[in-house]
């Protein structure tokens, strides 16, 4: 063996699209230990609960992070109602998860595009940016934004669908997964792809759990972790649910579960689409959370479960809010798949596991 | 499907209980969630949170900044980093974290931000260094005037490796120096 040397990586790298550093440490080039170092990009967002009302706060929730914007402002606004215990219309739960589950659909394909840049596949990387600006044309045209939505809120949504717009959006959606299915061919068959991927950055079931892994990164290990299967607020209407999971644990299974998860919002946005009820989309909110009042909430994100606690004091002010970020909790996890890879795997290994640095920190 | 809501299950517990409960949880096969820290008076309230599957439980314990609370994260690794921010942000002493920032996780300008009563903050505030820290940090811009300048830059974490740092720091320069002779 040889000696061991320490490689810092990060901050600032090609492959990281937000600051996150790694000390590595090397025997030749492997390496032994991966010490985590965060922090960059702090804002202190949470305290921001002493200065802004919990209907404004919903603002400052959704600019978190400008990939998981809408699940943000969904979470929060869904952790209110559970401490102010108020019911929202459900037309609203409709329209909250079929935007939700377009956010999905617009984070894994920007995801796929940052992983084939990663392995230097700028064509694939293109193509999958290119099919995402169509989500982000629908955004625009339901909400009048394309990353920062502000169409949640507490007590329903800000505003409405028309159903023949719905249809609109369905159809659109079936015309990209035709394009798209012919994207994943390159990512789930090319000899190439799957080189850079099978096998590398492996976690097994049992370390998946020890880890309290979320999301992609643990259904790709063989978890069934998935909160849609829980029928939170609007995948209660669902028919059916079934998460899609791999046993691989190694980057190429994490690709194919997000993937394929694409497919997988498509299908719930074109079920919840043929079975939205006619109604109030929005309730008017009134009082204050009560003092000592608590709720937790949780959903489940693009990368995974996002938990939310919130504690009233009888004002318009929340006296704390908490987000605990999916990235958060896969950052242990990360470190671990890091012991005993090769150094030129480590870029594969970080971005296997989608980390979204800017909700890290908040 | 079947509609649900996440149960709001919140259960009180002393700090000597807190181990023993979080290793029961670990045995019954739950998923850690999160570790939370709120300010009460002069006191943090940590509340700790577990799932498995639907079922979801909050315990909740308060100390005050002067107790050591165990870390969980030999447990569950992923608290890590939870705790180092309750640490940072609200002076919680952890004891015993799996990978240990030692308070430099962030860099702020001001000790404990979120909780301006801890034990450092008010240390702080007593030797003057941070003249503004017990001040209204509201819209207050005075504690960053009185920022010192020579303040120690953030340091990382001990490896766990034990390797030499200033030895490898040393070879790096002596290979830099071969390299701009040749």
């Amino acid at each position: 063996m040889g000696e061991r040397t320490v490689i810092p990586f990060g901050p600032h790298h090609p492959v990281l699209p937000e600051p996150l550093h790694f000390d590595l440490v090397l025997e030749d080039e492997v390496v032994v230990e991966a010490i985590p170092q965060l922090g960059f990009v702090h804002r202190g967002l949470e305290k921001l609960v002493a200065k802004k009302d919990y209907m404004q706060f919903v603002l400052v929730c959704e600019r978190i992070c400008g990939i998981c914007a809408f699940g943000h402002s969904l979470g929060y606004s869904e952790t209110i109602e559970a401490l102010m215990k108020i019911e929202v219309p459900i037309r609203a739960q409709y329209l909250r998860v079929i935007w939700h589950e377009l956010s999905r659909v617009h984070s894994h394909l920007l995801w796929l595009g940052l992983l084939a840049d990663a392995f230097g596949f700028e064509n694939l990387f293109m193509q999958c940016w290119r099919l995402r600006e169509e989500v982000l044309d629908i955004f625009e045209e339901t909400t009048g934004g394309r990353v920062i939505l502000t169409a949640c809120n507490v007590g329903g949504v800000e505003q409405d669908i028309e159903d023949s717009e719905l249809k609109a959006i369905v159809q659109r959606l079936e015309k990209m997964a035709v394009e798209y299915k012919g994207l994943l061919k390159v990512f789930l068959k090319d000899r190439s792809v799957k080189n850079r991927l099978v096998g590398v950055g492996y976690l097994s079931k049992e370390d998946a759990a020890k880890f309290s892994t979320v999301g992609p990164f643990a259904r790709a290990s063989g978890l069934q972790e998935d909160l849609r299967m829980l029928g939170f607020g609007g995948y209660g209407e669902l028919k059916d649910f079934q998460p899609v999971t791999s046993d691989g644990g190694d980057g190429y299974a994490r690709s194919e579960v997000r993937a394929l998860e694409v497919f997988q919002s498509i299908d719930i946005i074109r079920e919840l689409v043929a079975k939205i009820p006619e109604g109030p989309y929005t309730q008017k909110v009134k009082g204050s959370p009560e003092a000592g009042s608590y709720a937790v909430g949780h959903l489940e994100q693009p990368r995974g479960e996002c938990f939310y606690l919130a504690k009233g004091n009888g004002t318009k002010f929340l006296e704390r809010f908490r987000i605990r970020t999916p990235t958060s909790q896969n950052v242990a996890g990360m470190a671990h798949i890091m012991q005993g890879c090769d150094l030129a795997d480590v870029p594969i290994n970080i971005l296997t596991i989608d980390p979204c640095i800017s909700c890290t920190e908040r | 499907m079947p509609h649900n809501v996440t149960p709001q299950v919140f259960i009180d517990i002393s700090l000597d209980q807190l181990l023993a409960k979080v290793e029961d949880y670990q045995k019954r096969n739950w998923r850690f969630v999160n570790v939370n820290a709120s300010t009460v008076g002069a006191n943090v309230e940590l509340i700790y949170s577990f799932a498995n599957g639907l079922p979801f439980e909050n315990l909740r314990l308060t100390v005050d900044t002067e107790t050591e609370v165990p870390s969980i994260s030999d447990m569950f690794p992923a608290a890590f980093l939870f705790e180092n921010e309750g640490h940072d942000l609200f002076g919680v002493k952890f004891t015993g974290i799996a990978i240990d920032f030692n308070g430099e996780l962030y860099t702020l300008s001001l000790p404990t931000p979120m909780n301006l009563s801890s034990t450092v903050a008010k240390k702080a505030a007593a030797d003057g260094s941070y003249a503004a820290a017990s001040a209204d940090v509201k819209g207050s811009t005075e504690h960053m005037v009185s920022y010192p300048d020579d303040r120690p830059r953030p340091s990382r974490p001990a490896s766990k490796a034990k390797i030499n740092r200033a030895e490898v720091d040393n070879k790096a320069d002596k290979t830099a120096k071969v390299g701009e002779e040749g």
